[in-house]
């Protein structure tokens, strides 16, 4: 490496830790492709292509910088209003570009990223699938948007809220954890414990039927969740074949003595969004277990 | 002329011996669907010891799962593979293309738009169409099949030209697949129980399934075989099929109304399935020669025994998850024909 | 006009006869009478309208004006009744992957019906038909293995088979070698003297055409002559269908057509 090169490199240093003490602003975040965003200033326009990201610039208090939003992006009110441009695989790229923004946040999509990277505008990829992505991408979010203070607040207020609602799990009292199925579609496909609802459910102490070597969200045998013979089951809003006309599941106790929660569409984006407001989904499971439990 | 003449005693012999050769097979296909039915008790989410001792010592647990789960699951799959058999084998001889498969008049892609139509009634937004939420998804995939069939025939403008028809079938599935593909972008969450279905599904099959797909296979084969001297005329060509006295449309109205039936009900009950209809007449002919008397009788069979495989593999190879049924059968078929393909080109 | 055809007791005929493919006639204004016995060879340069003749003459082909089956008005038969009284034989011998037999059989559906089995009667009509044909050996081979000579004999034995009182038979012996299409020469006349069949094929050789009862020329839609062959070769219908000089010479009885080469 030559002098002028290791001179240059000095240089390029200096003025990216310069840059975050005027402006409180990091610089460079790396995202969870483990590429290196780089953004001149600290990003004003941004767009949100998954909701549980949506909400967590808005939870951080930033909701004003978005210029547009995924469809689906449907919490605080303030996103209703704001451009739509389309779903994570079926952007509007046009409609984005359009846009100018600094950067665009959004979770893995390879051919959205691609198309978006060549038209040269950033894009920060994070994964939004599991509990603890939560917190890690309320801290990267915020280190982006360069309001890193506002991270530990709101981390901190998530906790909490988690904290409350376990606590006040007054099922965990009775005899035994309940024995869950948890139906995200009447194929059926099951939140297993690997997955997000699952995290939840075993926060709230309750067992589930699908082990987490089953993967995520298997599609499984409908005799699988007979056999188990949940206490308590939990479904999405969906009008696939109703439980109690699935041959044999009238003998499963959660059918036969009606333990049955069914979400309703506002209850399915708190239990499956990885965000902010994840308390409240945990809650509506909390409540629903210490409703119907036995 | 000069060829010197056979004993009437020989051909006669060898017709029925054909015929009895025919019952042959049709013994041996039912022997088989034992079998596998009886197979069937023992293959699912449990281990095989498990299956067995249940099968010993029933307790009521074991009692739902085999003979509630397990066995209806089986007789559902089973019929309706002879439907969608029974179904290829009538669209092949009724268009004359070996290619030919039942839901060529855009049966499923209707199917899926009800469907769609049903899980989106779910949706509070979508209140106007709450009544077709209450058709179920059975229900839904029924109607639109039918609507679908319909709707091909008034494109053709009837039943008289084949090439028509075929046309209007294609036209009316990429037509009813483009607004189900709208309507999927309003509400992506049911694009994964309307997936479920376009792979084909057996797992909710219940004895009243099994009611329903055992009349409307009865319901079918027998006029189809009543009718299937007109299916033989027709590989003659369509003049020469009229000319021998046949009326086209009494043909043509018959077996198109047998053929929107067994879609209707087999893609209701369980769902897309694909390849069953198309390769179980193909099955049939490799084996044995066949009119069309004996390839709707033993088509049927045939695809019964196809989507009963396909099912007992799609319960045991990932256990205690199901694997589509639609993608099995794909599997299979598809081997099939890189078969069929591959001994073609290698001359014989 | 009806009256006229049924009393002079033809088998079949037409008048005022137009097939109109769209805007384009194919064929104009034909009057035309068969009689019971005969053999009558249908002749004429490629697409001047044979065979659409004798698919209309069969009820196959919309077509305006009226035809007459044993004195009644075409349409007004049974579809059936029809079938056991007109049979039809297509061109180009179709394949099919039924046997020789289960195809000759069909042509006694118009007898058995959709449901009906076959009576010793029937069997014993695909019998002679196989037979007059010399088709029995094949009886259960598929007619897709068969060479196109075999299934075009398989397929007039088929039209035998319905034993019906008219045959319209459309290039029987294309695909056929010299003395297969002279075995069909004889069969045809066989059928007409000795069962008193009303037989009309369109034929392309000449040579073969010419060893027929009757002879109908013709040329673009329009009949230029139809009597024996004598008549047609005093009046030279042939090279004026043709539009090319026709030589015929008569050698041991029979016409024969001396290409110049």
């Amino acid at each position: 490496m030559g002098v002028s090169s290791v001179a240059r490199l000095l240089c390029l240093s200096l003025l990216v830790s310069l840059m975050p003490m005027t402006m409180g602003w990091a610089g460079v975040v790396r995202d969870d492709r483990g590429q290196v965003v780089a953004l001149s200033h600290s990003p004003q326009r941004i767009v949100t292509m998954i909701p549980s990201l949506t909400e967590i610039v808005c939870g951080l208090g930033e909701c004003r910088r978005l210029v547009a939003t995924d469809q689906y992006s449907n919490w605080p009110a303030s996103v209703v209003d704001l451009p739509k441009v389309g779903g994570l695989d079926d952007a509007v790229i046009e409609t984005i570009v359009s846009l100018k923004p600094d950067v665009v946040i959004l979770t893995r999509s390879e051919r959205t990223t691609t198309r978006l990277a060549q038209l040269g505008i950033a894009t920060f990829v994070l994964n939004t699938e599991r509990y603890d992505d939560v917190s890690r991408n309320v801290v990267r979010i915020a280190e982006l948007l360069g309001v890193s203070a506002q991270a530990a607040i709101l981390n901190a207020q998530i906790q909490s809220s988690v904290d409350t609602v376990l606590a006040r799990a007054h099922w965990s009292d009775k005899k035994r954890s309940p024995l869950v199925y948890f139906e995200v579609d009447s194929a059926p496909y099951a939140a297993g414990e690997a997955s997000f609802i699952g995290e939840l459910l075993s926060k709230l102490g309750a067992r589930n039927v699908v082990s987490a070597s089953l993967g995520a969200f298997p599609k499984l045998n409908p005799e699988f969740v007979v056999r188990q013979n949940p206490d308590v089951i939990m479904t999405l809003p969906s009008v696939g074949v109703p439980l109690d006309s699935r041959p044999g599941w009238n003998t499963i106790r959660a059918v036969r003595e009606h333990r049955v929660c069914e979400f309703t569409t506002t209850g399915r984006d708190l239990i499956t969004r990885p965000g902010p407001r994840m308390a409240q989904g945990l809650e509506l499971m909390s409540d629903c277990l210490a409703k119907v439990a036995p | 002329m000069t060829a010197a003449p056979v004993p009437t005693s020989d051909t006669v012999s060898s017709s029925s011996r054909s015929k009895s050769a025919v019952y042959g097979w049709v013994i041996a296909g039912l022997v088989l669907t034992i079998v596998l039915g009886a197979l069937s008790l023992v293959v699912g989410t449990t281990s095989l010891m498990t299956s067995l001792r249940w099968l010993l010592s029933p307790d009521s647990q074991a009692d739902t799962v085999l003979w509630q789960i397990r066995l209806p699951r089986t007789c559902g799959a089973w019929c309706a593979g002879a439907l969608l058999g029974l179904g290829g084998a009538i669209a092949q001889g009724l268009f004359r293309n070996p290619l030919a498969e039942p839901y060529l008049l855009g049966t499923a892609s209707g199917a899926a738009l009800g469907v769609t139509l049903c899980l989106l009634s779910a949706d509070a937004s979508l209140l106007s169409l709450a009544w077709f939420g209450q058709l179920g998804v059975i229900g839904a995939a029924f109607i639109g099949a039918c609507a679908a069939m319909l709707l091909t025939l008034t494109l053709a403008r009837g039943v008289l030209q084949t090439a028509n028809l075929l046309l209007a079938g294609v036209v009316v599935s990429f037509l009813l697949s483009a607004v189900t593909e709208l309507l999927l972008l309003s509400a992506p969450n049911v694009w994964r129980t309307l997936q479920s279905f376009l792979l084909g599904t057996t797992g909710f099959l219940s004895w009243r399934s099994v009611v329903l797909l055992g009349i409307s296979l009865v319901l079918t084969v027998i006029p189809a075989l009543l009718l299937s001297r007109g299916l033989d005329a027709l590989t003659l060509g369509e003049e020469t099929a009229q000319s021998l006295g046949l009326s086209l449309p009494v043909l043509r109205v018959s077996f198109l109304a047998i053929l929107s039936l067994v879609t209707a009900v087999s893609v209701g009950q369980v769902g897309v399935v694909g390849f069953v209809g198309l390769v179980a007449p193909h099955l049939v002919r490799q084996l044995m020669h066949v009119n069309h008397r004996g390839l709707l009788l033993m088509a049927p069979l045939m695809g019964g025994l196809l989507l009963q495989s396909a099912d007992l593999l799609s319960r045991a190879i990932w256990s205690p998850m199901d694997l589509p049924v639609g993608a099995v059968t794909a599997c299979i078929g598809g081997v099939y024909l890189v078969g069929l393909l591959w001994r073609r080109s290698h001359g014989r | 006009m009806a009256v006229d055809l049924a009393s002079v007791g033809s088998a079949l005929g037409c008048r005022g006869l137009s097939v109109a493919y769209g805007q384009r006639k194919v064929l104009h204004e034909i009057d035309l009478e068969f009689e019971p016995g005969l053999w009558t060879a249908v002749v004429g340069p490629n697409g001047s309208g044979k065979s659409t003749l004798l698919r209309a003459l069969a009820g196959l082909q919309s077509s305006r004006g009226e035809i007459f089956l044993a004195g009644r008005p075409l349409k007004s038969w049974p579809r059936r009744s029809r079938a056991r009284q007109l049979a039809w034989l297509a061109q180009g011998a179709p394949t099919t992957d039924l046997t020789a037999r289960e195809s000759v059989a069909l042509g006694r559906f118009s007898h058995t019906g959709w449901l009906g089995s076959r009576e010793s009667v029937d069997e014993a009509a695909i019998e002679a038909a196989m037979d007059a044909t010399g088709t029995t050996e094949w009886g259960h081979r598929r007619l897709s293995t068969l060479s196109g000579g075999e299934r075009q004999r398989v397929h007039l034995a088929r039209a035998l088979a319905t034993q019906a009182k008219v045959l319209l038979l459309d290039e029987p012996t294309t695909h056929l070698d010299p003395p297969h299409q002279q075995d069909v020469a004889l069969l045809m006349k066989r059928q007409a003297r000795e069962q008193g069949v009303c037989v009309v094929s369109a034929i392309h050789e000449l040579s073969i055409a010419l060893a027929a009862d009757r002879l109908i020329v013709v040329k673009d839609g329009m009949i230029i002559g139809h009597g024996s062959v004598n008549e047609a070769l005093s009046g030279d219908w042939l090279s004026a269908a043709f539009g090319t000089p026709i030589e015929i010479v008569q050698m041991q009885g029979a016409f024969l057509w001396c290409p110049k080469l």
